[in-house]
């Protein structure tokens, strides 16, 4: 078994590297940097929008600010952002101070709604109706 | 009611990360981590705590699972279409 110190060691690594990969993805993403954005493989093989397509587009233009646009490209991602924020502020306060935030948590119903809602999205998504395209990347 | 009785909190449901790895990560993988995370508070709420603990863990497992995919996806993407 791994030693408690050492876990808590192994649990700070894990959160800095989740914080280094999320600054490398937005670099990478970021229409700023000279770099080819590369499209999503399950984009590129099947054709179709998953629940995530246009979420890192979405966060690039979320924080320079243009609410608007970051909702044309993913507004699930928007919805959840919040949640992500909070997620990174945890992982910071993990990497400093060994522990992270405490996290919301739903009742089970809500849960599978929001699993409906979530393939619910995937659907409409891909539905050829020109009515639905505010909901594509 | 979730929340009111100490032990709620005891067992993690894994369901912020679930959501995000959903989202941002890899979808294939996060939407079992939603599922047994959902299945993981119906049991806590039923009282099953060991049934709730044993589908927490697996919610976990697919959050990591989705995470490594996702990373392991993104590092073969960015080098073939360099």
């Amino acid at each position: 078994m791994i030693k408690p110190k050492h876990k808590d060691l192994l649990q700070r690594l894990l959160a800095l590297g989740i914080l280094a990969g999320l600054t490398i993805i937005v670099y990478i993403y970021h229409p700023a940097t000279p770099y080819k954005m590369m499209r999503c493989p399950f984009r590129e093989i099947t054709g179709l929008y998953c629940p995530g397509c246009g979420s890192v587009r979405a966060m690039t233009q979320l924080v320079q600010g243009n609410l608007l646009r970051a909702i044309r490209h993913n507004v699930f991602a928007v919805a959840f952002s919040p949640l992500l924020a909070w997620f990174i502020l945890s992982n910071l306060k993990l990497v400093i101070t060994g522990s992270g935030l405490p996290f919301p948590s739903l009742p089970s119903r809500a849960i599978w709604g929001l699993l409906i809602l979530l393939l619910l999205f995937a659907v409409l998504r891909n539905l050829p109706i020109a009515q639905l395209n505010f909901l594509r990347p | 009611m979730p929340g009111l009785n100490g032990d709620d909190r005891r067992v993690p449901d894994y369901l912020a990360v679930s959501i995000l790895v959903t989202i941002f990560c890899c979808l294939p993988f996060g939407i079992p981590a939603i599922v047994y995370s959902a299945m993981a508070k119906s049991k806590k709420e039923a009282g099953d705590f060991d049934g709730a603990q044993k589908d927490a863990k697996q919610a976990g497992n697919w959050c990591v699972a989705a995470c490594i995919a996702g990373i392991i996806t993104i590092l073969i993407w960015a080098i073939a279409s360099q």
